[in-house]
């Protein structure tokens, strides 16, 4: 016999699975031809690593953003809110950093 | 990688299946694994986007990126590209008629932009095959909110105040019908979902139990609960593969995790389904058939009193109600009537959805809310008519519906309205017919239909629609006589009085509502044999207009029974015998030279 708890703990922890299709906050990363070279996989590893331990409400995505080559790899916020922050000449302790600096400002998926 | 960030999802309804969404994503899941980014990149299968023209589609998240017609040959740019690099493959994205500009975000697409999705609220959106996915967008909720904290009563007000409407074509008061079902005295009682979906060109129920299965298992368990039933059945056409397959895993799962079975939530209620498949009669989609054929009985029809709700199936209270009605329910109980309420108009609350098709440029499957106007739906969502042709009609209610004509357009969307407009809003087919369609062969193709798939029970029906149908043939051969309108009205007239259930009662609507709109149609191929639309063949006589004729010799050439004769650049003429009236050469014909 199933519970309401326990139907309710599925519920909360599938839906963090699939914060993926309705996103509120998202990180996104310079993927780009230039951007791979510069080493933005790692960067994206580096970020998702960070965002799933820290159970943050933020995706992390991978577009080919344009920025000048010497910035790459780059690394776009982009808030539920529509706030935009750039960050450029990402490494990946540097990014781990940046997405502890913005879990209070997405909040966890748990809250979402 | 081994942390997923992206979600592509593939549409794995019988549309795009038919277009080879299989073989596409086995495409994507090699690509995937060549590129490395099998465990980065989940590939799931839904049910239908509802944009079946368009086929197969993929949804890449969590851009929200909606791409279409995706062959297995784009795989390999879409995944090495966008999944890659993040870089959009515009040629694959969708691309709005007029201007051409392509739209990467459903939402702003202008077939999804009029949209609400109440019933078909999952499908596109989960796996249909993982109960987990439906869980997470608040799945079963409704059934532990009913059976852990309202009374039997309690629920059957809600959805009587929600003022839901049977969806399946008749729109009688759902929560009147389970307060019915659940006064009504018996020790044992049944639950059925009506999934027979017969009418032509209509795959709501179907799309609905094939993306979002669970739903339906979760109304149907509420429905059990509220009128005292602990087992339900679910009547599905076994022409549909892919809905049967998905329910029975849907079953199979919420019997897993007890939300079927014995003591759901630790409630005492218990509640189990069964699936019973259809061979495709039309007739047993009409409820005392149906539950004649659950039976284990040929599908006839029987006269009602007594109803389902007090006899049904063995003869023990049985509610029925189809499938979207059902899809309905858990969001009623759970977010409340009032809401629901809030969408579509006073007297028809919520949505609709209905089958697009005929001649409009977005055939598919669409929900709106209740109220939205005919035009609304043909031209902003169904994008209008191809080749800038006239729109002529457009029928609703499948074969018991009728044709309503362009000054009838403005008409919303909802069961009062279509009614007093001269239609009825059925369980919601909706075919569009442009200038070239004959209103009269149209009335018979739709009474071919219902005089095929009458059971044969009752004479008025049986013999009626058979004569009725020999009138139509006459007239659209050409052999129509004074007189035939008048026998057709009359028919009609004891036909639909004294017809013992549903399909016979209304299978003449066709032609009353063809002869209300279009008689002038009727009296032109009667009196002046012809055939206005240019339809019916044996009313046609195909000539080459010498003056408009240039001699450059492509309907010769199409012709395929060398019918046209003549030199370059010389008028040509057409051989009447020889002539199998196939309009090939009138579709060539760059100059308009020829008449019919």
């Amino acid at each position: 016999m199933m519970t309401v708890a326990q139907l309710n703990s599925i519920r909360d922890r599938v839906r963090k699975e699939l914060l993926i299709r309705e996103p509120h906050n998202r990180l996104v990363v310079g993927v780009g031809t230039v951007g791979i070279a510069a080493g933005a996989r790692e960067i994206m590893a580096a970020a998702m690593e960070v965002v799933n331990t820290l159970g943050l409400d933020m995706v992390v995505v991978g577009e080919d953003l344009s920025v000048p080559a010497e910035q790459m790899p780059v690394v776009r916020f982009i808030g539920a809110d529509g706030e935009e922050i750039t960050f450029t000449s990402v490494t990946a302790s540097k990014i781990r950093e940046i997405v502890k600096d913005l879990a209070d400002k997405v909040g966890t998926a748990e809250n979402a | 990688m081994g942390l997923i960030r992206s979600h592509v999802l593939v549409c794995a309804g019988t549309g795009c299946v038919s277009s080879g969404c299989k073989m596409m994503q086995e495409a994507m899941q090699q690509a995937l694994e060549r590129h490395g980014l099998s465990s980065e990149i989940k590939v799931v299968e839904t049910g239908c986007f509802g944009f079946c023209k368009e086929g197969p589609i993929v949804m890449v998240y969590p851009e929200g990126t909606f791409y279409c017609q995706v062959k297995p040959e784009d795989v390999e740019e879409l995944v090495s590209e966008h999944l890659l690099k993040g870089r959009i493959v515009e040629r694959l994205l969708y691309k709005e008629p007029v201007s051409e500009r392509a739209i990467s975000l459903f939402n702003d697409i202008g077939f999804y932009q009029k949209q609400q999705r109440v019933a078909l609220r999952n499908c596109g959106k989960i796996n249909p095959e993982s109960i987990e996915e439906y869980i997470a967008r608040d799945g079963y909720q409704a059934l532990a909110k009913a059976v852990t904290q309202m009374t039997p009563t309690q629920v059957i007000e809600m959805v009587s105040e929600s003022g839901l409407r049977g969806r399946g074509g008749g729109g009688f008061p759902a929560g009147r019908k389970w307060e019915f079902a659940r006064v009504a005295q018996g020790d044992i009682k049944y639950v059925v979902c009506n999934a027979d979906e017969g009418d032509p060109g209509a795959f709501m129920d179907r799309s609905i139990l094939e993306g979002d299965p669970h739903s339906v298992v979760e109304a149907m368990a509420i429905a059990g609960y509220a009128i005292g039933a602990k087992q339900g059945y679910v009547y599905v056409r076994a022409e549909y593969p892919i809905a049967v397959e998905r329910l029975s895993i849907a079953i199979k799962q919420a019997r897993e995790l007890g939300l079927l079975g014995k003591n759901i939530f630790g409630s005492g209620f218990d509640f189990d389904l069964g699936i019973r498949l259809g061979a495709g009669a039309f007739v047993c989609g009409e409820e005392t058939a149906l539950l004649t054929s659950i039976e284990g009985h040929r599908g006839t029809p029987r006269p009602r009193p007594p109803y389902p709700a007090v006899k049904g199936l063995w003869g023990k209270p049985t509610l029925i109600n189809n499938v979207e009605t059902f899809a309905n329910i858990p969001v009623i109980i759970l977010h409340g009537p009032a809401k629901f309420k809030s969408i579509g108009t006073d007297t028809s609350p919520g949505t609709k959805v209905f089958a697009l098709a005929g001649n409009i440029n977005n055939t598919g499957l669409v929900e709106v809310p209740m109220g939205t106007t005919l035009r609304e739906i043909v031209y902003d969502i169904g994008g209008g008519i191809p080749g800038g042709k006239a729109f002529k009609a457009c029928q609703t209610g499948g074969p018991s519906g009728g044709c309503l004509p362009a000054e009838l357009l403005d008409t919303p969307v909802d069961y009062d309205s279509l009614t007093a407009a001269g239609s009825m809003m059925g369980s919601g087919g909706l075919i569009v017919m442009d200038e070239d369609n004959c209103m009269v062969d149209v009335a018979r193709f739709f009474l071919e239909f219902t005089q095929d798939e009458s059971c044969g029970k009752c004479v008025p029906c049986r013999e009626g629609t058979k004569r009725m149908l020999e009138i139509l043939e006459r007239i659209t051969n050409g052999e129509g006589v004074a007189g035939d309108i008048e026998l057709l009205e009359e028919l009609a007239e004891v036909i639909s009085r004294t017809s013992l259930c549903g399909l016979g009662q209304t299978a003449p609507n066709p032609v009353l509502a063809t002869l209300k709109f279009f008689r002038d149609e009727y009296e032109a191929h009667i009196y002046e044999k012809r055939c206005p639309a240019g339809v019916c063949q044996a009313l046609l006589s195909y000539a080459i207009v010498a003056e408009k004729c240039k001699g450059c010799g492509l309907c010769k050439k199409v012709c395929p029974v060398d019918a046209i004769s003549g030199d370059l650049r010389q008028p040509h003429t057409i051989d009447k015998d020889k002539c199998i009236k196939c309009g090939a050469c009138v579709a060539k014909c760059p100059f308009k030279a020829i008449s019919r």
